[in-house]
Protein backbone atom coordinates (compact mmCIF):
# COMPACT_ATOMS: atom_id res chain seq x y z
CA UNK A 1 0.00 0.00 0.00
CA UNK A 2 1.75 2.77 -1.10
CA UNK A 3 0.55 6.62 -1.67
CA UNK A 4 1.59 7.85 -4.89
CA UNK A 5 4.51 10.15 -3.49
CA UNK A 6 5.82 6.67 -2.43
CA UNK A 7 6.04 4.94 -5.24
CA UNK A 8 9.89 5.01 -5.73
CA UNK A 9 11.10 4.36 -2.53
CA UNK A 10 8.66 1.73 -2.26
CA UNK A 11 9.91 0.27 -6.03
CA UNK A 12 13.67 0.87 -4.53
CA UNK A 13 13.37 -0.67 -1.16
CA UNK A 14 11.64 -4.06 -2.43
CA UNK A 15 14.41 -4.61 -4.38
CA UNK A 16 17.00 -3.75 -1.95
CA UNK A 17 15.22 -7.15 0.01
CA UNK A 18 15.75 -8.90 -2.65
CA UNK A 19 12.07 -8.79 -3.63
CA UNK A 20 11.90 -6.44 -7.12
CA UNK A 21 8.57 -5.89 -8.64
CA UNK A 22 6.53 -6.56 -5.23
CA UNK A 23 2.94 -5.71 -6.00
CA UNK A 24 1.91 -2.65 -5.00
CA UNK A 25 -1.42 -0.76 -4.66
CA UNK A 26 -1.10 3.22 -4.91
CA UNK A 27 -3.25 5.86 -3.49
CA UNK A 28 -3.31 8.66 -5.19
CA UNK A 29 -2.01 11.89 -3.58
CA UNK A 30 -1.59 11.17 0.27
CA UNK A 31 -4.09 9.98 2.61
CA UNK A 32 -3.80 12.95 4.72
CA UNK A 33 -5.66 15.30 2.29
CA UNK A 34 -8.51 13.14 1.59
CA UNK A 35 -11.55 12.91 2.87
CA UNK A 36 -13.48 9.59 4.06
CA UNK A 37 -15.60 9.57 1.40
CA UNK A 38 -13.68 10.26 -0.91
CA UNK A 39 -11.40 7.78 0.72
CA UNK A 40 -13.47 4.98 0.31
CA UNK A 41 -14.21 5.43 -3.49
CA UNK A 42 -10.44 5.25 -4.21
CA UNK A 43 -9.99 2.24 -2.52
CA UNK A 44 -13.11 0.37 -3.05
CA UNK A 45 -12.89 0.92 -7.19
CA UNK A 46 -9.11 0.95 -8.63
CA UNK A 47 -7.05 0.35 -5.16
CA UNK A 48 -8.71 -2.67 -4.62
CA UNK A 49 -8.93 -4.15 -8.34
CA UNK A 50 -4.76 -3.64 -7.96
CA UNK A 51 -4.46 -5.31 -4.33
CA UNK A 52 -6.59 -8.22 -6.09
CA UNK A 53 -3.96 -8.04 -9.01
CA UNK A 54 -1.11 -8.20 -6.54
CA UNK A 55 -2.37 -11.01 -4.98
CA UNK A 56 -3.52 -13.35 -8.07
CA UNK A 57 -0.89 -12.17 -10.79
CA UNK A 58 2.57 -13.61 -10.66
CA UNK A 59 5.23 -10.32 -11.03
CA UNK A 60 8.19 -11.09 -13.88
CA UNK A 61 11.72 -11.62 -11.11
CA UNK A 62 13.95 -9.19 -11.76
CA UNK A 63 16.98 -10.20 -13.97
CA UNK A 64 21.00 -10.87 -11.86
CA UNK A 65 23.07 -7.33 -13.03
CA UNK A 66 26.82 -7.75 -12.37
CA UNK A 67 28.69 -5.26 -9.92
CA UNK A 68 32.05 -4.30 -9.70
CA UNK A 69 34.17 -6.10 -7.28
CA UNK A 70 35.42 -3.91 -4.51
CA UNK A 71 39.29 -3.30 -5.97
CA UNK A 72 38.35 -3.00 -9.97
CA UNK A 73 38.93 0.09 -11.47
CA UNK A 74 35.60 1.54 -12.12
CA UNK A 75 36.68 4.87 -14.21
CA UNK A 76 39.85 6.25 -14.84
CA UNK A 77 40.25 10.15 -15.62
CA UNK A 78 41.48 13.56 -14.40
CA UNK A 79 40.43 15.18 -11.36
CA UNK A 80 37.27 16.54 -13.07
CA UNK A 81 36.13 13.80 -15.05
CA UNK A 82 35.88 11.86 -11.62
CA UNK A 83 33.97 14.49 -10.02
CA UNK A 84 31.48 14.38 -13.25
CA UNK A 85 31.49 10.31 -13.25
CA UNK A 86 30.94 10.34 -9.63
CA UNK A 87 27.81 13.03 -10.13
CA UNK A 88 26.25 10.87 -13.23
CA UNK A 89 26.25 7.60 -11.15
CA UNK A 90 24.57 9.15 -8.02
CA UNK A 91 28.15 8.60 -5.74
CA UNK A 92 28.75 11.99 -4.32
CA UNK A 93 26.47 14.17 -2.79
CA UNK A 94 27.32 17.22 -4.95
CA UNK A 95 30.53 18.15 -3.12
CA UNK A 96 33.54 17.54 -5.24
CA UNK A 97 35.16 13.96 -3.57
CA UNK A 98 38.91 13.15 -3.30
CA UNK A 99 39.02 10.30 -5.59
CA UNK A 100 39.32 7.03 -4.21
CA UNK A 101 42.60 5.68 -5.62
CA UNK A 102 43.96 2.39 -4.32
CA UNK A 103 46.92 4.17 -2.72
CA UNK A 104 44.82 6.35 -1.15
CA UNK A 105 42.46 3.50 0.44
CA UNK A 106 45.04 1.31 1.06
CA UNK A 107 46.52 4.36 3.33
CA UNK A 108 43.33 4.55 5.18
CA UNK A 109 43.19 0.79 5.74
CA UNK A 110 47.11 0.77 7.34
CA UNK A 111 45.24 3.06 10.26
CA UNK A 112 42.96 0.48 11.50
CA UNK A 113 43.44 -3.01 12.94
CA UNK A 114 40.80 -4.37 11.20
CA UNK A 115 40.47 -6.47 8.15
CA UNK A 116 39.56 -4.98 5.22
CA UNK A 117 37.08 -7.36 4.48
CA UNK A 118 35.82 -7.77 7.54
CA UNK A 119 31.42 -7.40 7.55
CA UNK A 120 30.52 -4.96 9.77
CA UNK A 121 26.72 -5.75 8.94
CA UNK A 122 23.81 -5.23 6.56
CA UNK A 123 23.68 -2.01 5.40
CA UNK A 124 20.36 -1.33 4.73
CA UNK A 125 17.79 -1.03 2.41
CA UNK A 126 20.14 -1.77 0.31
CA UNK A 127 20.83 -5.06 1.92
CA UNK A 128 24.64 -5.14 0.91
CA UNK A 129 28.02 -5.98 2.88
CA UNK A 130 29.21 -2.86 5.10
CA UNK A 131 32.77 -3.73 5.31
CA UNK A 132 35.95 -2.24 6.69
CA UNK A 133 37.10 -1.63 2.67
CA UNK A 134 33.87 0.40 2.01
CA UNK A 135 34.36 2.27 5.14
CA UNK A 136 38.24 3.49 3.74
CA UNK A 137 36.62 4.43 0.31
CA UNK A 138 33.78 6.36 1.49
CA UNK A 139 36.36 7.82 3.93
CA UNK A 140 38.54 9.06 1.54
CA UNK A 141 35.89 10.40 -0.70
CA UNK A 142 34.51 12.45 2.28
CA UNK A 143 37.90 14.32 2.56
CA UNK A 144 38.61 12.29 5.96
CA UNK A 145 42.17 12.29 7.25
CA UNK A 146 43.45 8.56 6.73
CA UNK A 147 44.35 8.57 11.01
CA UNK A 148 40.32 9.46 10.98
CA UNK A 149 39.91 5.55 10.03
CA UNK A 150 39.73 4.05 13.25
CA UNK A 151 36.74 6.67 14.26
CA UNK A 152 34.69 5.91 10.96
CA UNK A 153 35.13 2.15 11.40
CA UNK A 154 33.79 2.50 14.86
CA UNK A 155 30.67 4.69 13.16
CA UNK A 156 29.58 2.67 10.91
CA UNK A 157 29.83 -0.40 13.74
CA UNK A 158 27.41 1.57 15.56
CA UNK A 159 25.25 2.44 12.67
CA UNK A 160 25.00 -1.18 12.13
CA UNK A 161 23.52 -2.02 15.86
CA UNK A 162 20.03 -2.92 15.36
CA UNK A 163 19.07 -0.55 18.35
CA UNK A 164 19.70 2.52 16.27
CA UNK A 165 17.44 1.35 13.47
CA UNK A 166 19.52 3.12 10.51
CA UNK A 167 17.51 0.48 8.07
CA UNK A 168 14.40 4.06 8.70
CA UNK A 169 16.59 6.56 7.73
CA UNK A 170 14.80 6.90 4.64
CA UNK A 171 11.23 8.07 6.53
CA UNK A 172 9.88 11.65 5.47
CA UNK A 173 11.08 13.59 9.18
CA UNK A 174 14.48 12.97 7.31
CA UNK A 175 16.55 12.70 10.55
CA UNK A 176 19.72 13.30 10.29
CA UNK A 177 22.12 12.14 13.30
CA UNK A 178 24.23 13.34 15.74
CA UNK A 179 27.99 11.89 15.75
CA UNK A 180 29.62 12.38 19.68
CA UNK A 181 33.39 12.02 19.99
CA UNK A 182 34.74 11.18 23.10
CA UNK A 183 38.51 10.99 24.66
CA UNK A 184 41.68 11.41 24.04
CA UNK A 185 42.06 10.70 20.17
CA UNK A 186 39.88 14.35 20.19
CA UNK A 187 43.12 15.65 20.86
CA UNK A 188 45.54 13.62 18.51
CA UNK A 189 42.93 14.23 15.60
CA UNK A 190 42.45 17.62 15.65
CA UNK A 191 38.14 17.78 16.59
CA UNK A 192 36.62 21.14 17.78
CA UNK A 193 35.19 21.16 20.82
CA UNK A 194 35.21 24.52 21.52
CA UNK A 195 33.99 27.98 20.15
CA UNK A 196 32.18 26.96 17.54
CA UNK A 197 32.08 23.43 18.03
CA UNK A 198 29.02 22.74 15.43
CA UNK A 199 30.56 25.11 12.61
CA UNK A 200 32.02 23.96 9.55
CA UNK A 201 35.46 24.82 9.48
CA UNK A 202 37.57 21.76 11.66
CA UNK A 203 38.55 19.22 8.97
CA UNK A 204 37.82 15.92 11.57
CA UNK A 205 34.53 17.45 12.88
CA UNK A 206 33.17 18.50 8.99
CA UNK A 207 34.67 15.37 6.84
CA UNK A 208 33.56 12.69 9.40
CA UNK A 209 30.24 14.75 9.83
CA UNK A 210 30.46 14.26 5.82
CA UNK A 211 31.38 11.22 5.94
CA UNK A 212 28.01 9.76 7.69
CA UNK A 213 25.93 10.19 4.60
CA UNK A 214 28.37 9.64 1.95
CA UNK A 215 28.20 5.96 3.50
CA UNK A 216 24.19 6.00 4.47
CA UNK A 217 24.14 6.67 0.65
CA UNK A 218 27.08 4.85 -0.91
CA UNK A 219 26.33 1.56 1.02
CA UNK A 220 23.13 1.83 2.61
CA UNK A 221 21.51 3.03 -0.86
CA UNK A 222 19.86 5.98 0.59
CA UNK A 223 19.16 8.53 -2.37
CA UNK A 224 17.01 11.25 -2.39
CA UNK A 225 14.17 11.16 -4.72
CA UNK A 226 14.59 6.99 -4.31
CA UNK A 227 14.27 5.37 -0.98
CA UNK A 228 15.40 8.59 1.46
CA UNK A 229 12.28 10.11 1.13
CA UNK A 230 12.79 13.20 3.52
CA UNK A 231 10.65 15.59 2.85
CA UNK A 232 12.75 18.69 3.27
CA UNK A 233 15.94 17.15 4.82
CA UNK A 234 18.92 18.69 6.09
CA UNK A 235 22.49 18.92 5.77
CA UNK A 236 24.42 16.30 7.33
CA UNK A 237 25.37 16.96 11.05
CA UNK A 238 28.86 18.50 12.08
CA UNK A 239 30.66 15.85 14.74
CA UNK A 240 30.01 17.05 17.90
CA UNK A 241 33.41 16.59 20.10
CA UNK A 242 33.23 16.89 24.20
CA UNK A 243 35.51 19.53 25.96
CA UNK A 244 36.55 16.69 28.52
CA UNK A 245 39.22 18.51 30.09
CA UNK A 246 36.71 21.25 31.51
CA UNK A 247 34.34 18.82 31.99
CA UNK A 248 36.35 16.74 34.54
CA UNK A 249 37.88 19.39 36.29
CA UNK A 250 34.68 21.17 37.13
CA UNK A 251 33.53 17.39 38.91
CA UNK A 252 30.99 16.11 36.26
CA UNK A 253 31.34 12.64 34.51
CA UNK A 254 31.76 12.63 30.77
CA UNK A 255 29.38 11.75 28.32
CA UNK A 256 32.37 8.32 27.84
CA UNK A 257 31.73 8.07 31.38
CA UNK A 258 28.02 7.60 31.41
CA UNK A 259 27.94 5.11 28.98
CA UNK A 260 29.89 3.05 31.51
CA UNK A 261 33.79 3.68 29.74
CA UNK A 262 36.66 5.21 31.82
CA UNK A 263 37.92 8.94 31.36
CA UNK A 264 39.75 9.47 28.06
CA UNK A 265 38.69 6.20 26.50
CA UNK A 266 38.25 6.87 22.62
CA UNK A 267 34.26 6.29 21.89
CA UNK A 268 31.67 7.09 18.95
CA UNK A 269 28.08 7.88 19.90
CA UNK A 270 25.48 8.21 17.24
CA UNK A 271 22.16 9.31 18.19
CA UNK A 272 19.50 10.32 15.89
CA UNK A 273 18.54 13.82 15.97
CA UNK A 274 15.83 15.41 13.58
CA UNK A 275 15.95 18.75 14.90
CA UNK A 276 18.67 20.79 16.66
CA UNK A 277 17.20 23.66 18.37
CA UNK A 278 19.25 26.68 20.20
CA UNK A 279 18.05 27.70 23.54
CA UNK A 280 19.85 31.56 23.84
CA UNK A 281 21.09 32.91 26.39
CA UNK A 282 20.03 30.23 29.19
CA UNK A 283 22.59 32.22 31.60
CA UNK A 284 21.77 33.46 34.88
CA UNK A 285 23.24 34.01 38.15
CA UNK A 286 21.15 31.41 40.16
CA UNK A 287 22.11 28.00 38.68
CA UNK A 288 18.22 26.44 39.10
CA UNK A 289 16.64 29.25 36.90
CA UNK A 290 19.67 28.29 34.09
CA UNK A 291 17.97 24.73 34.48
CA UNK A 292 14.34 26.26 34.09
CA UNK A 293 14.73 28.54 31.12
CA UNK A 294 16.87 25.35 29.34
CA UNK A 295 13.08 23.14 30.05
CA UNK A 296 10.79 26.05 28.61
CA UNK A 297 13.01 25.70 25.75
CA UNK A 298 12.03 22.01 25.32
CA UNK A 299 8.78 22.92 25.91
CA UNK A 300 8.69 24.99 22.96
CA UNK A 301 9.89 22.75 20.65
CA UNK A 302 8.19 19.34 22.08
CA UNK A 303 10.93 17.11 20.97
CA UNK A 304 9.20 14.78 18.65
CA UNK A 305 6.70 14.00 22.02
CA UNK A 306 4.17 12.31 19.64
CA UNK A 307 6.30 9.28 19.75
CA UNK A 308 6.60 9.13 23.61
CA UNK A 309 2.92 9.13 23.00
CA UNK A 310 3.06 5.94 21.61
CA UNK A 311 4.95 4.74 24.10
CA UNK A 312 8.38 4.91 22.85
CA UNK A 313 11.62 6.53 25.01
CA UNK A 314 12.76 9.28 23.73
CA UNK A 315 16.59 10.03 24.02
CA UNK A 316 17.19 14.39 24.03
CA UNK A 317 20.73 15.60 23.75
CA UNK A 318 21.53 18.51 25.65
CA UNK A 319 24.97 20.20 25.12
CA UNK A 320 25.65 23.01 27.66
CA UNK A 321 29.01 25.20 27.44
CA UNK A 322 31.44 25.36 29.70
CA UNK A 323 30.58 28.39 30.94
CA UNK A 324 26.68 26.93 32.07
CA UNK A 325 28.61 24.03 33.34
CA UNK A 326 30.02 26.20 35.65
CA UNK A 327 27.43 27.83 37.71
CA UNK A 328 25.67 24.35 38.23
CA UNK A 329 28.93 23.33 39.79
CA UNK A 330 29.44 25.89 41.61
CA UNK A 331 26.10 25.73 43.38
CA UNK A 332 26.60 21.91 43.84
CA UNK A 333 24.45 20.82 41.19
CA UNK A 334 25.54 17.58 40.03
CA UNK A 335 24.94 15.79 36.32
CA UNK A 336 22.27 13.10 38.50
CA UNK A 337 20.95 16.36 39.95
CA UNK A 338 20.01 18.01 36.44
CA UNK A 339 19.17 15.18 34.72
CA UNK A 340 16.36 14.32 37.77
CA UNK A 341 15.23 17.95 37.11
CA UNK A 342 14.86 18.29 34.08
CA UNK A 343 12.52 14.53 34.31
CA UNK A 344 10.67 16.47 36.81
CA UNK A 345 10.27 19.98 35.54
CA UNK A 346 10.38 19.63 31.43
CA UNK A 347 6.56 19.46 30.94
CA UNK A 348 4.78 20.60 28.44
CA UNK A 349 1.15 21.69 28.17
CA UNK A 350 -0.88 19.40 26.18
CA UNK A 351 -3.42 22.46 24.71
CA UNK A 352 0.01 23.20 22.91
CA UNK A 353 -0.54 20.74 20.28
CA UNK A 354 -2.66 20.32 17.57
CA UNK A 355 -4.08 18.50 14.78
CA UNK A 356 -2.58 14.08 14.39
CA UNK A 357 -0.10 15.09 17.10
CA UNK A 358 -2.89 16.03 19.46
CA UNK A 359 -4.61 12.91 18.43
CA UNK A 360 -1.89 10.38 18.85
CA UNK A 361 -1.83 12.06 22.35
CA UNK A 362 -5.34 10.62 23.53
CA UNK A 363 -4.46 7.66 21.70
CA UNK A 364 -1.69 7.54 23.97
CA UNK A 365 -4.00 7.87 27.11
CA UNK A 366 -6.23 5.46 25.69
CA UNK A 367 -3.55 2.23 25.11
CA UNK A 368 -1.69 3.82 28.86
CA UNK A 369 1.23 4.93 27.63
CA UNK A 370 3.99 5.93 30.63
CA UNK A 371 0.69 6.61 32.56
CA UNK A 372 3.63 7.92 35.64
CA UNK A 373 4.78 10.96 33.80
CA UNK A 374 1.45 11.88 30.64
CA UNK A 375 -1.45 10.86 33.14
CA UNK A 376 -4.87 8.76 32.05
CA UNK A 377 -6.91 12.34 31.66
CA UNK A 378 -7.80 13.65 28.04
CA UNK A 379 -8.08 16.86 30.10
CA UNK A 380 -5.52 19.05 27.76
CA UNK A 381 -5.58 21.71 30.43
CA UNK A 382 -2.50 20.25 32.02
CA UNK A 383 1.20 19.84 32.26
CA UNK A 384 3.06 16.33 31.19
CA UNK A 385 6.53 15.14 31.53
CA UNK A 386 8.09 14.92 28.05
CA UNK A 387 10.74 11.63 28.84
CA UNK A 388 10.71 8.05 30.74
CA UNK A 389 13.34 8.56 33.41
CA UNK A 390 15.89 11.04 34.03
CA UNK A 391 18.19 8.80 32.46
CA UNK A 392 16.46 9.74 28.72
CA UNK A 393 18.80 12.66 28.78
CA UNK A 394 22.50 12.62 26.96
CA UNK A 395 24.11 15.72 28.32
CA UNK A 396 27.40 17.02 26.91
CA UNK A 397 29.53 19.69 27.05
CA UNK A 398 30.90 21.41 24.70
CA UNK A 399 30.87 24.97 22.64
CA UNK A 400 32.35 28.28 23.36
CA UNK A 401 33.54 28.20 27.40
CA UNK A 402 32.46 31.84 27.68
CA UNK A 403 28.91 31.79 26.33
CA UNK A 404 25.79 30.75 27.72
CA UNK A 405 23.93 28.78 25.12
CA UNK A 406 22.35 25.37 24.88
CA UNK A 407 21.69 22.95 22.41
CA UNK A 408 19.05 20.56 22.49
CA UNK A 409 18.79 17.67 20.55
CA UNK A 410 15.89 15.39 19.52
CA UNK A 411 14.72 12.27 17.20
CA UNK A 412 11.51 11.91 15.48
CA UNK A 413 10.57 8.23 14.85
CA UNK A 414 11.18 4.88 16.22
CA UNK A 415 14.66 5.18 15.20
CA UNK A 416 18.33 6.18 16.25
CA UNK A 417 18.80 5.35 19.87
CA UNK A 418 22.57 6.34 21.20
CA UNK A 419 24.67 3.70 19.85
CA UNK A 420 28.05 3.82 21.63
CA UNK A 421 30.89 2.02 20.63
CA UNK A 422 34.97 1.94 21.03
CA UNK A 423 37.11 3.29 19.02
CA UNK A 424 39.70 0.26 18.15
CA UNK A 425 43.43 1.36 17.56
CA UNK A 426 45.91 -0.56 15.89
CA UNK A 427 48.98 -1.06 17.97
CA UNK A 428 51.22 1.61 15.68
CA UNK A 429 49.15 4.20 17.03
CA UNK A 430 51.36 6.50 18.05
CA UNK A 431 53.98 5.96 15.57
CA UNK A 432 50.66 6.72 13.00
CA UNK A 433 50.08 9.84 14.44
CA UNK A 434 53.55 11.16 14.58
CA UNK A 435 53.63 10.30 11.22
CA UNK A 436 50.75 12.11 10.15
CA UNK A 437 51.78 14.96 12.13
CA UNK A 438 55.54 15.37 10.52
CA UNK A 439 54.03 14.93 6.67
CA UNK A 440 51.30 17.68 7.05
CA UNK A 441 54.63 20.29 7.94
CA UNK B 1 56.26 31.29 1.34
CA UNK B 2 54.28 34.28 3.26
CA UNK B 3 55.15 37.85 4.58
CA UNK B 4 54.89 39.02 7.94
CA UNK B 5 51.59 39.91 7.27
CA UNK B 6 50.58 36.48 6.25
CA UNK B 7 49.98 37.45 2.40
CA UNK B 8 51.80 34.86 0.08
CA UNK B 9 54.56 35.84 -1.77
CA UNK B 10 54.99 35.77 -5.53
CA UNK B 11 56.61 32.98 -5.76
CA UNK B 12 54.42 31.30 -3.45
CA UNK B 13 51.86 31.63 -6.11
CA UNK B 14 53.26 30.84 -8.73
CA UNK B 15 54.22 27.16 -6.80
CA UNK B 16 50.74 26.75 -5.68
CA UNK B 17 49.63 27.49 -9.53
CA UNK B 18 52.04 24.13 -10.78
CA UNK B 19 50.52 22.37 -7.43
CA UNK B 20 47.38 23.20 -8.86
CA UNK B 21 48.29 22.11 -12.65
CA UNK B 22 49.32 18.56 -11.45
CA UNK B 23 46.21 17.67 -9.49
CA UNK B 24 44.09 19.05 -12.33
CA UNK B 25 46.03 16.86 -15.01
CA UNK B 26 46.86 13.68 -13.31
CA UNK B 27 44.72 10.55 -13.98
CA UNK B 28 42.82 9.18 -11.13
CA UNK B 29 42.30 5.15 -11.50
CA UNK B 30 39.16 4.93 -8.83
CA UNK B 31 36.87 2.16 -7.48
CA UNK B 32 33.27 1.73 -6.33
CA UNK B 33 32.09 3.00 -3.18
CA UNK B 34 29.30 0.39 -2.80
CA UNK B 35 29.44 -3.31 -1.39
CA UNK B 36 28.62 -6.56 -2.35
CA UNK B 37 24.63 -6.95 -2.02
CA UNK B 38 24.43 -10.02 1.05
CA UNK B 39 21.47 -11.70 -0.91
CA UNK B 40 21.41 -13.20 -4.81
CA UNK B 41 18.13 -12.55 -5.48
CA UNK B 42 14.82 -13.96 -3.66
CA UNK B 43 12.15 -15.01 -5.81
CA UNK B 44 8.67 -13.59 -5.00
CA UNK B 45 6.44 -15.67 -3.12
CA UNK B 46 3.64 -18.14 -5.74
CA UNK B 47 1.05 -15.95 -6.05
CA UNK B 48 -2.74 -17.56 -5.63
CA UNK B 49 -4.73 -18.77 -7.96
CA UNK B 50 -8.13 -17.24 -6.33
CA UNK B 51 -9.03 -15.76 -2.90
CA UNK B 52 -11.63 -17.73 -2.79
CA UNK B 53 -11.20 -19.74 0.65
CA UNK B 54 -8.05 -18.26 1.27
CA UNK B 55 -6.69 -16.34 4.78
CA UNK B 56 -5.00 -12.80 4.08
CA UNK B 57 -3.15 -10.98 6.51
CA UNK B 58 -3.21 -7.35 7.30
CA UNK B 59 0.12 -5.77 8.54
CA UNK B 60 -0.03 -1.90 8.98
CA UNK B 61 1.60 0.46 11.76
CA UNK B 62 -1.07 2.21 12.73
CA UNK B 63 -0.97 5.67 11.07
CA UNK B 64 -2.48 6.97 7.99
CA UNK B 65 -6.05 5.51 7.67
CA UNK B 66 -4.66 1.58 6.92
CA UNK B 67 -7.99 0.84 9.44
CA UNK B 68 -10.34 2.20 7.35
CA UNK B 69 -8.65 0.77 3.86
CA UNK B 70 -8.40 -2.35 5.41
CA UNK B 71 -12.10 -2.36 6.44
CA UNK B 72 -12.98 -1.56 3.20
CA UNK B 73 -11.09 -4.57 1.50
CA UNK B 74 -12.06 -6.67 4.00
CA UNK B 75 -16.10 -5.97 3.48
CA UNK B 76 -15.69 -5.99 -0.31
CA UNK B 77 -13.42 -9.09 -0.67
CA UNK B 78 -16.00 -10.66 1.40
CA UNK B 79 -18.55 -10.31 -0.97
CA UNK B 80 -16.31 -11.28 -4.07
CA UNK B 81 -14.34 -14.22 -2.75
CA UNK B 82 -16.35 -16.70 -0.77
CA UNK B 83 -14.87 -18.50 2.05
CA UNK B 84 -11.84 -15.47 2.31
CA UNK B 85 -10.80 -14.88 6.16
CA UNK B 86 -8.76 -11.96 6.99
CA UNK B 87 -6.49 -11.52 9.56
CA UNK B 88 -6.72 -8.02 11.40
CA UNK B 89 -3.60 -6.20 12.10
CA UNK B 90 -4.59 -5.80 15.46
CA UNK B 91 -3.69 -9.16 15.79
CA UNK B 92 0.09 -8.47 14.76
CA UNK B 93 1.07 -5.16 16.49
CA UNK B 94 2.00 -1.99 15.32
CA UNK B 95 5.42 -3.16 12.82
CA UNK B 96 6.95 -0.14 12.76
CA UNK B 97 6.48 0.84 16.74
CA UNK B 98 8.22 1.10 19.97
CA UNK B 99 7.65 -2.76 20.17
CA UNK B 100 8.88 -3.13 16.28
CA UNK B 101 11.59 -5.67 16.51
CA UNK B 102 9.76 -7.89 19.01
CA UNK B 103 6.41 -7.43 16.41
CA UNK B 104 8.81 -8.46 13.43
CA UNK B 105 10.22 -11.73 15.62
CA UNK B 106 7.46 -12.77 16.24
CA UNK B 107 5.50 -12.54 12.53
CA UNK B 108 6.85 -15.59 10.90
CA UNK B 109 5.24 -17.53 13.48
CA UNK B 110 2.31 -16.10 13.75
CA UNK B 111 1.43 -16.10 10.18
CA UNK B 112 1.69 -19.72 10.55
CA UNK B 113 -0.14 -19.80 12.96
CA UNK B 114 -3.01 -18.22 11.10
CA UNK B 115 -2.42 -20.52 8.31
CA UNK B 116 -1.95 -17.12 6.57
CA UNK B 117 -1.85 -17.32 2.67
CA UNK B 118 -0.84 -14.25 1.64
CA UNK B 119 -0.38 -10.39 3.37
CA UNK B 120 -1.34 -6.82 2.66
CA UNK B 121 1.20 -4.73 4.60
CA UNK B 122 1.32 -0.79 4.61
CA UNK B 123 3.88 1.27 6.30
CA UNK B 124 3.13 4.91 7.06
CA UNK B 125 6.59 6.94 7.72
Amino acid sequence: MLCSGFVNQGKMTAKGLGMANLPHTIHPGHVNFVPDDQLEKTVAGPMLEQVVKGLTVQPPEDGYIAEPEKSDIVFSGGFDAVQEHFLENGWSEGLPVVPPTLDRIEDFLRHTPRHRDEVLGKAMPASREATVWSVAVNGVMSGCRPEYMPVLVAIVEAMMDPAFGHEHLGHTPATETQIIVNGVILKELGFNFGQAALRPGFQANTSVGRFWRMYLRNVCGFIPHGTDKGCFGGNFRIVLAESEDLTHKMGWTTHGEDEGYGFGENLVTITACTEMTQAIEVGDPNAEQILKNIEARMADNNMFIQFFFRGMVTRPLVVITPAILKVLTDQGWTKTRVRQHFYENAKLRVSRLSGMILNRFYRGINEKCWPEQLGTSMDTERDIQMVSKPEDFLIVVAGDPDRDHTMIGSGNGYIGFPVTRKVDLPDNWSDLVAAAKAGRK
Amino acid sequence: MEDSAGIPSAEGIVAGRHLQEDFMTETYDVVWPSGRQMHKGHRLARRLDSLEGKTVAQLWDWVFKGDIMFDIWEREMTKLYPGIKFVSWREFGEIHGANEHAVLEALPEKLKEHNVDAVIVGVGC
